[in-house]
Parts: C-alpha cells; sequence; structure tokens
C-alpha cells in the first residue's frame, strides 16, 4: 500500500498563515491610530460628505420676491413624471396678471424616483431638485410632502429666490 | 436567583435594543447603496448594526428592490424565521410603492415589502444615498430607545 503525499498535507501548519494574517490586521491599527486624520471612513451624524451642486436631492419649489409661490400650475412636470408622484390642484388667481395657481402641490416622496424629469420640464423654475439628500421616516409620518414642506421648510429659512421674474417676462412678450 | 435571572433579562433586552444583528435582502440598485453604507465609507458598525450569519440570529431586516413572486417568499420566509421583534427597513421605491415598474394598471397593482410584513421605516429615494440609510438605522434605534442615545450624551459632554 502506497501512501501519496499530498502537497495539502503541508498546510496543516497553518500558524504561520495565522499568525501573516494576524500581522496584517495588526500593522492596519496601529497605522489607524497613528494615522488618524487617513482613515476615510466619515462619522456620519457628526461629519457629512460634501455633495456638489448638481445633486438631485429633495425637491424645493422656489418662491417669487413676494413670497407666494412661482409655480403656475401649468401641470407640465405631473404629465411628465415617469412615477405620477406629483398632484397639482390649481385655482383662478385675484391678480388678472396672473393666470393661476396652485393651491395644493403635493409630493408622495415614496413613489418618487428623483430622476430630475419634474425640473427640466418646467418653464418657469419653479421646482429644483435641492442638496439635502433623501430622509427617512418611521412608518406613521407623513410622507406627501405639501407646498408648506416643499417651499417653507426651515432650512430653507423662508424660500428661494427664482430666476424667472414676472415683468422680464412681460418686457419680452412671453 | 430569580432576582439574577431578572436582571440579566434586563440586560439582554437592553443590548438586543441597542445592537441590531442585521439581514439583508439587497435587490436592485439600492443594494448597492446598502453595501456601501456598511463597508468601510460609512462603516454602520459604528452604529451598532452588526452582520448576522443566519436569518435565525438577526432582529433587523433590510429589504431593497423590485418584489417579485420569489423575492416575496423569500421576504416572508426569512420574516417568519427571524427572532422577534424584528424591525423592517424598507429601501427604494421599488421596496415601498414598486413605482418605477408600475405598470399603472388597476388590476394588477405592484407587491410592496409592506404588503406582506409590517415595515418600522420607509427610506425614500430611487436609490437613496447611504447617509439616508444611516438616518434610517438611527430613526429605528430612536424609536427604540426613547431619549438621547449614548453617542448625544458623549457629544454634549465632550462639548463642554
Amino acid at each position: 500500500m502506497s501512501v501519496v503525499k499530498r502537497p495539502s498535507q503541508k498546510s496543516k501548519w497553518y500558524i504561520p498563515g495565522v499568525l501573516t494574517g494576524l500581522g496584517i490586521t495588526i500593522r492596519h491599527m496601529f497605522f489607524n491610530l497613528l494615522h488618524r486624520k487617513d482613515i476615510f471612513t466619515i462619522e456620519y451624524p457628526e461629519e457629512r460628505y460634501p455633495y456638489s451642486d448638481r445633486f438631485k436631492g429633495n425637491h424645493i419649489l422656489t418662491v417669487k420676491k413676494d413670497g407666494s409661490l412661482r409655480c403656475t400650475a401649468c401641470m407640465l412636470c405631473a404629465t411628465y413624471c415617469p412615477a405620477e408622484c406629483i398632484s397639482i390642484t390649481a385655482a383662478e388667481h385675484d391678480d388678472p396678471n396672473v393666470e393661476k395657481y396652485p393651491i395644493s402641490y403635493e409630493i408622495d416622496i415614496l413613489r418618487c424616483v428623483f430622476c430630475g424629469l419634474c425640473e427640466e420640464a418646467c418653464p418657469v423654475d419653479a421646482i429644483r431638485m435641492g442638496p439635502e439628500h433623501q430622509t427617512a421616516a418611521l412608518a406613521g409620518s407623513r410622507f406627501v410632502y405639501d407646498i408648506n414642506k416643499l417651499a417653507y421648510r426651515p432650512n430653507l429659512k423662508g424660500g428661494v429666490l427664482s430666476h424667472v421674474d414676472d415683468e422680464e417676462r412681460k418686457a419680452r412678450g412671453l | 436567583m430569580s432576582w439574577l435571572a431578572g436582571r440579566l433579562e434586563d440586560v439582554v433586552r437592553r443590548l438586543e435594543k441597542q445592537n441590531q444583528f442585521s439581514w439583508l435582502i439587497p435587490n436592485g440598485c439600492c443594494g448597492h447603496e446598502i453595501k456601501n453604507a456598511r463597508l468601510a465609507t460609512y462603516d454602520w458598525e459604528r452604529l451598532g448594526v452588526f452582520k448576522a450569519s443566519h436569518p435565525e440570529q438577526a432582529n433587523l431586516l433590510i429589504v431593497s428592490g423590485w418584489v417579485n413572486s420569489a423575492v416575496a417568499e423569500e421576504i416572508k420566509v426569512t420574516y417568519d424565521r427571524m427572532i422577534k421583534p424584528v424591525c423592517v427597513i424598507a429601501i427604494g421605491s421599488c421596496a415601498i410603492t414598486g413605482s418605477p415598474f408600475d405598470t399603472f394598471d388597476p388590476k394588477r397593482p405592484p407587491v410592496t415589502v409592506s404588503s406582506l410584513i409590517p415595515v418600522d421605516v420607509y427610506v425614500p429615494g430611487c436609490p437613496p444615498r447611504p447617509e439616508a440609510i444611516l438616518r434610517a438605522i438611527l430613526e429605528l434605534q430612536s424609536k427604540l430607545n426613547p431619549g438621547p442615545s449614548h453617542r448625544e450624551v458623549l457629544h454634549e459632554a465632550l462639548r463642554d
């Protein structure tokens, strides 16, 4: 009877291998202790990753100079939306120069896919994708964002001013 | 002896609330964001979320991606085998409402996670950023342990 010596039998000397592996771990541990600034873990609640200005986050409805909504309720965003998450109710404005305005503008944030097509479709820069990342919330909280949340939430500090001005548009004959 | 057992049970309950042992069903593109939140860049073990090697050892289920019939079966079987009470986080529009693949046909509504199992935290986004996933874990922990967390207490102490 011949005993074949397979190369795998050498591997029972696993202790050098374990020590090599542990050595790598311990080397990394001491390196990280000595070079705290080279650690690339982002400690989230305390420090934030700086996103670019193009980041497509939670929506913002812009406002006019007098603080009312820029939106003209033309329904282009609601038509263009691939997830059908925008619902607008339009109403006639008291001012004859303003054609109509939204009395309710709701975005179902759970349906939204953050594609930015509403921002592209808008002819008057009334809706933008904001710099804040998506907000998780417990079940039972409100996920359908209304005008109050979209345009006048506290961190916007009274609303973001739109680029489009009514008088400029009138001068250009739009 | 019974007093000691009661104390021990209290400690175990508290630790169960502070640490979650997670089981992932990371389908779709949200799965990549979950892995991003789990690995070195956003490292959710800092927040007390650990990896379970089996659903029977886990008490936090994280689901993402489109729920088809096979995934629905997987979610139900996994949920039944986990430690109760189970916390569930649904990530992404597919898992929550099915909107990116919705046919808008009222006869065939999309299957969602919340129609199969009770969901605790919803993370909107397509896909959400890793920060949003970490925010969901913080929301869940603030629901399980009301009041200031250890992290906030520590930072208050360090600030003074």
